[in-house]
């Protein structure tokens, strides 16, 4: 009863925000590029087929990184993994894979694939690996500024082990750090006050796609992270000017409300 | 005073020391001093390193227990080439596993150790592998599997590794519980596998001291060949039996970690089966 009286002035305090706050579960990410930097796409997957619109792979030449377009696909599973889940929460979003060079050590490769991302105005980045080089930090930094500035919104994986953290999702507030929680809904995520990492979402037997056309049950928060960034896409879809401050805006407030309903006994909406 | 020369009597401790028989200095072959010192180092390393493969290998199978898993293992970096070893194993295949070596960026193992991320994966189209490089090479099946990273000062060193569990498939996934358990374990691991990794850093340096030993060429070690000149060797037996034996250990050991173990196991057993034949006393001779 008093939530409703208070809905008006809620309106009115959330102006511009309130249309993609009612309206965001209806939508499914259309026309909204989510680049996926990670292990690859299996773009041929079933589950995946026509939403991988492109696919590129870092290489290194005279010295320099490099892309080109990419034709190997995935042979780990983990990007292709992330993609599904994206896929599922937001089935229209565009995905765009950003292929890593592999092998330890390789912290220059992971900035250049993310500072391309970047460049290449990707609206939504899903960032499920990390790196722990503190090497790294200050141009990890820069990049993460700079994605900031241009309106990219950054989401990325936290680790599961504390006190060893995994950089981008602990060095700075301009991006969303996620976390895994066992639920069932897609769509169920809540927010982490005075804490690093700042949302959880489902991230625990999570069934997606994996290379070769099967599907596999997947743990860890690398899978937590995709679920946001869907979320993400389907809340530019309703707006696509809104900035990474608003999205957290919006983030925060969706998360107040699943918290209430589920307090309330009620499931939140199925998209 | 004796008129003998070079001969003193009296009380004096010069005269007694006169008196001693003059001891012949051991004229050691300078390949030979190289080769004792290489081989002596070569046990000290094998001491440094052995308690921490056993201690490795406990917990191992503590933490496999824990999370009712048939197999686990752990996977460190191979220095030379950049691929991923099998440092320890556990579980039916324990043995395949440790001969294998993963390419540079390939598999699960390898994208938890360049990301530092752990991951839980359960195979739920039953297809009958999805883990493809170890499993051909092993010819095992893996069903679902959890890996997280063995971290040292925020560095990755290694990946703690579980697969399928005890019984039969289908199997149930490693839930978000075990992951936080098999972190924990890594926590406990990590140190052992990097104090081991730092014993074989120093192994390396010896075994390049012994190979410049063992290509030394000259004149005194007869062109270099070691069991040359080990036969040919001016000295007891017993002593030139010993360094036969102790370059025939090396050998059989430098081999890999299984060898040597076996080594270590065979010679144990003789030792102990000595030992009872001469507290049994009934004059005979093991080797009889």
């Amino acid at each position: 009863m008093v939530e409703v009286n208070r809905e008006p002035e809620a309106a009115e305090f959330f102006a511009d925000l309130w249309p993609v706050f009612t309206s965001w579960r209806s939508k499914t990410g259309r026309g909204v590029r989510v680049a996926v930097i990670d292990s690859g796409i299996d773009a041929e997957h079933p589950g995946l087929k026509a939403r991988v619109k492109s696919s590129v792979e870092i290489f290194q030449q005279d010295g320099k990184y490099n892309f080109r377009p990419s034709t190997v696909g995935d042979d780990v599973g983990h990007g292709t993994a992330c993609a599904g889940i994206i896929a599922q929460v937001a089935p229209d979003a565009e995905l765009h894979s950003v292929k890593m060079m592999r092998g330890y050590g390789m912290h220059e490769p992971y900035l250049a694939c993310l500072d391309y991302a970047v460049r290449q105005n990707m609206q939504v980045i899903n960032l499920s690996v990390g790196a722990t080089a503190k090497a790294m930090y200050k141009q990890l930094h820069d990049i993460l500024h700079r994605a900031y500035r241009r309106g990219c919104i950054i989401v990325a994986a936290a680790s599961n082990i504390p006190n060893d953290p995994v950089y981008p999702s602990v060095l700075t507030s301009s991006l969303i750090s996620v976390v895994k929680k066992e639920c069932t809904d897609p769509l169920d995520f809540g927010f982490l006050p005075r804490q690093v990492y700042e949302l959880v979402a489902r991230g625990v037997n999570v069934e997606t796609t994996w290379p070769g056309g099967g599907y596999r049950q997947v743990t860890g928060n690398s899978f937590a992270t995709p679920h946001v960034a869907g979320i993400v896409a389907r809340l530019l879809e309703a707006d696509p000017n809104l900035q990474p401050f608003q999205i957290k805006t919006l983030l925060y407030a969706i998360a107040r409300q699943n918290e209430k309903r589920l307090a309330a006994g009620a499931a939140p909406d199925q998209r | 005073m004796n008129k003998r020369k070079g001969v003193r009597t009296g009380n004096s401790g010069t005269d007694r020391a006169a008196k001693r028989p003059r001891r012949r200095e051991p004229t050691e072959h300078p390949f030979e001093k190289r080769l004792r010192a290489v081989v002596s180092t070569v046990d000290v390393i094998d001491t440094l390193s052995a308690p921490l493969v056993l201690s490795i290998n406990n917990l191992l199978s503590v933490a496999a227990a824990s999370l009712n898993c048939g197999e686990a293992s752990v996977i460190v970096r191979n220095d030379n080439d950049g691929s991923l070893r099998f440092l320890c194993a556990i579980g039916e295949v324990a043995h395949e596993l440790l001969r294998i070596r993963i390419p540079p960026g390939k598999g699960i193992a390898g994208f938890v150790f360049e990301t530092g991320q752990p991951m839980a994966i359960a195979d739920v189209s039953r297809e009958s592998s999805f883990y493809a490089g170890v499993d051909k090479a092993t010819g095992h099946s893996t069903q679902t599997l959890l890996a997280t990273p063995l971290l040292v000062d925020g560095q990755t060193i290694g990946v703690l590794e579980f697969v399928n569990r005890l019984g039969w498939p289908p199997y149930q996934p490693f839930t978000a519980d075990e992951m936080d358990r098999a972190a924990d374990f890594a926590a406990a691991i990590a140190p052992l596998v990097a104090a081991h990794e730092r014993a074989g850093l120093l192994e390396s340096l010896f075994g390049r001291a012994m190979a410049h030993a063992l290509a030394d060429e000259s004149p005194q070690a007869d062109g270099g060949d070691l069991r040359q000149w080990l036969d040919e060797l001016r000295a007891a037996p017993e002593h030139r039996d010993l360094l036969l034996l102790a370059v025939l250990l090396r050998d059989v050991a430098g081999r890999g970690g299984a060898e040597r173990e076996l080594c270590r196991g065979v010679l144990e057993t003789l030792a102990t089966f000595i030992k009872h034949g001469a507290d049994a006393d009934d004059g005979h001779t093991f080797l009889s």
